[in-house]
């Protein structure tokens, strides 16, 4: 399990972490959402040792991290970096002897990962032959090509196409199910909703919201009903108890209950036409998000 | 295998492919051969041609002046004053004498030639005139002749000093070369690694220390392999053509203090450029981040030319003993003079103590600034900032981390 207590981290008098914490048991993937300059990437930076914080501290079971530690981890970086006349197998097969592995070992999970990720008839290129996607996906390779023991992927499907998508999600998962911790960060609010198994949300430098989705959402966010009526005169949401929360078309209205019984509204809205539907909105992440960031 | 060795070889391997590299070394190694060959062959071109036009008697006098210093002249008659001033203006004569009263040359004719001339002239005027008076030839000669001083040569290794210029020169034109061309590689390097942010994945697993140490080696073999190929092509050439007997007693150990004054050089420079690479992420930024290292190269340079020119010079035996400019200066002061066994040995530990400060100090630098982001770093700032290294929060004293496990 990786955690990361107080983290902080201070550029002359500007804070740009205060006290972030969150854990990552094995088998969990956690998604890191917030937007453009919150703090995601400082503290990724920070969990690979390529930044030193201010404050707090991050363990790997309980030990501080040391160089060796973090050889285990795998790392993708914000601003994508590879040695663009270096053919891609090769830079492969060159990242897994860095991070430890032998040559050929290096050599073998090279080629498992060059056919899954669909970079076969790239493998003699060099990186600046590539496409941004085909680039992106030999960056993934670098970071997964050693097994690491925890991945760190500061936004891993920015740049994919929808088949990349997928088979890096397929790629995630199975890492996961064998039991590896996998911290990303990611702008795609639906996609990280189904992959993730916890999330937190990072405003300012601060982690707003920390724990599954389910958490998150309760924390949150209020509860909200959903209304479909037909037959009804214009107007009618207004009638009802409650606060009105948006109006989606003029037969559906969003109201948040506001402490009003879920009958009484019920009976109000079957007073002022048919209920096609009443029933629980399950907000969205992103709905979650934007609740959060507002 | 260790980090460093992974990591020089990945450059080695690079370098090696690079069409660049390879291109410039057989086009180095050919103006080597060149060097070599181009003394001999223009000495066995150099003849001079001189036209004469009416008084004949001037042609075998230079002749015989010319045979008499040793050099070669061949005289021709022409026509008139028009076909020799055509000549002279084509290039097809250096000089032409019109009816022994006028010399014509294409701007200012060759002082050699011109005291050759003047000589003939002198002569035939000095016969006309002496047979066109009453004076008694024998007496007047007797008189007027005056022995030529004799020569005498000083010192010892003169047969020599020839083949020392040309080593010196080369010398002094290779590890110019080698020194600049491979410092600017590893700065290239390290800003490629920078801008990338390729250290990012790099410095997780790896020391930066080890990866800047990779570096050096890398190319510090790379400048030891082209050096190696220009000796092997200009010692092999001299061969061929049969200059060997005319190399200094000593080659072998002015060749060594080449090949060290090239390590030694290539640390200290290749330290300072990766130290001052890393301040910067962008390529453009390169020459005038390297703005210092180019100029401690430059004046190198200079002290390595004073040492060429007058090797026994005060500036010249100051240049041989301060680093870093012993780098360059000692080998090419060997070359072209005796140098005491001490300075030898007092520039060499100057340069190594030199060389473990600018590593300390320049390992400190890269260390500090390769993580940076953002515009260019300032040198001071890199200095007095606190441990932005990567290594410290991977200590668990680090003084600024709290543990609250």
């Amino acid at each position: 399990m990786i955690r990361v207590s107080g983290l902080s981290k201070r550029y002359g008098d500007r804070d740009v972490l205060t006290d972030v914490s969150f854990e990552v048991a094995e088998g969990e993937m956690f998604g890191f959402i917030g937007a453009n300059g919150a703090g995601k990437s400082t503290t990724m930076r920070a969990i690979m040792g390529v930044l030193a914080p201010t404050a707090g501290s991050i363990t790997w079971h309980g030990q501080p991290l040391t160089r060796e530690t973090r050889r285990r981890f795998g790392y993708m970086p914000e601003e994508r970096g590879l040695y663009q006349k270096m053919k891609v197998a090769e830079q492969i097969a060159y990242f897994g002897q860095v991070y430890g592995l032998d040559h050929p070992a290096a050599a073998r999970a090279t080629d498992e990962l060059i056919e899954r990720l669909d970079l076969t008839r790239h493998r003699d290129d060099e990186v600046q032959a590539l496409s941004l996607g085909n680039q992106q996906r030999a960056q993934l390779a670098v970071a997964l090509v050693h097994s690491p023991e925890l991945l760190v992927l500061d936004e891993p499907f920015s740049g994919l196409d929808p088949t990349g998508v997928d088979a890096l999600a397929e790629i995630l998962r199975e890492r996961q199910q064998r039991g590896t911790p996998v911290i990303f960060s990611s702008h795609q609010l639906e996609l990280v909703e189904r992959l993730i198994s916890s999330v937190g949300i990072i405003v300012q430098g601060r982690m707003v919201a920390v724990g599954t989705v389910d958490e998150v959402r309760q924390a949150r966010t209020e509860p909200r009903l959903r209304v479909s009526l037909s037959g009804a005169r214009p107007g009618w949401h207004t009638r009802l108890p409650g606060r009105v929360h948006s109006v989606q078309d003029p037969g559906t209205a969003v109201v948040a209950p506001d402490g009003v019984s879920r009958v009484d509204i019920l009976q109000a809205a079957m007073r002022e036409g048919t209920v096609d539907h009443f029933g629980w909105l399950e907000p969205s992440l992103a709905d979650v998000f934007r609740e959060v960031v507002a | 295998m260790s980090n460093t060795v992974l990591i020089a070889k990945r450059e080695l391997r690079m370098q090696l492919r690079s069409r660049g590299f390879l291109i410039s070394l057989v086009a180095s190694a050919l103006v080597v051969i060149a060097l070599v060959v181009a003394p001999m062959v223009m000495d066995s071109d150099e003849e001079y041609r001189v036209d004469i036009v009416g008084a004949d008697s001037i042609g075998p006098l230079l002749e015989q002046a010319a045979e008499d210093s040793g050099i070669d002249v061949s005289v021709r008659t022409q026509p008139d004053e028009r076909a020799a001033r055509q000549a002279v203006a084509d290039g097809d004569a250096d000089a032409a004498v019109i009816e022994d009263r006028e010399l014509l040359a294409e701007g200012d004719a060759d002082g050699e030639l011109t005291t050759l001339i003047q000589q003939a002239h002198q002569a035939a005027g000095f016969e006309a005139q002496l047979a066109a008076s009453e004076l008694p030839r024998d007496e007047v000669l007797a008189t007027v002749t005056v022995a030529p001083l004799t020569m005498q040569s000083v010192g010892d290794g003169d047969e020599h000093d020839g083949a020392r210029q040309a080593l010196a020169f080369m010398i002094l034109i290779a590890l110019l070369f080698l020194l600049m061309s491979t410092t600017v590689s590893v700065a290239a390097g390290v800003i490629e690694e920078k801008g990338s942010r390729i250290v990012e994945i790099l410095l997780v697993a790896v020391r930066p220390r080890e990866l800047l140490a990779g570096k050096l080696l890398a190319f510090g073999l790379l400048g030891l392999v082209q050096l190696a190929v220009f000796s092997a092509a200009g010692f092999g050439t001299a061969w061929v053509v049969g200059l060997t007997d005319d190399l200094p007693p000593g080659t072998a150990f002015i060749v060594a203090a080449t090949f060290t004054g090239y390590a030694f050089g290539f640390l200290f420079f290749g330290a300072m450029a990766a130290a001052l690479a890393s301040l910067t992420s962008r390529q453009e930024e390169l020459n005038s981040t390297l703005g210092p290292m180019t100029a401690a190269t430059i004046f190198s340079y200079l002290g390595a030319f004073f040492a060429f020119n007058d090797p026994d010079a005060l500036l010249s035996r100051i240049a041989t003993i301060v680093p870093p400019f012993s780098s360059m200066a000692m080998p090419v002061r060997l070359a072209s003079s005796d140098v005491a066994l001490w300075e030898v040995g007092l520039s060499a530990l100057l340069m190594i103590a030199a060389i473990a400060a600018i590593l300390a100090l320049g390992g400190r630098i890269y260390e500090r600034s390769v993580l940076r982001t953002g515009a260019k770093a300032r040198l001071s700032e890199v200095l007095a900032a606190p441990g932005e290294s990567p290594d410290a929060p991977t200590s668990p004293q680090h003084p600024t981390t709290k543990e609250k496990v």
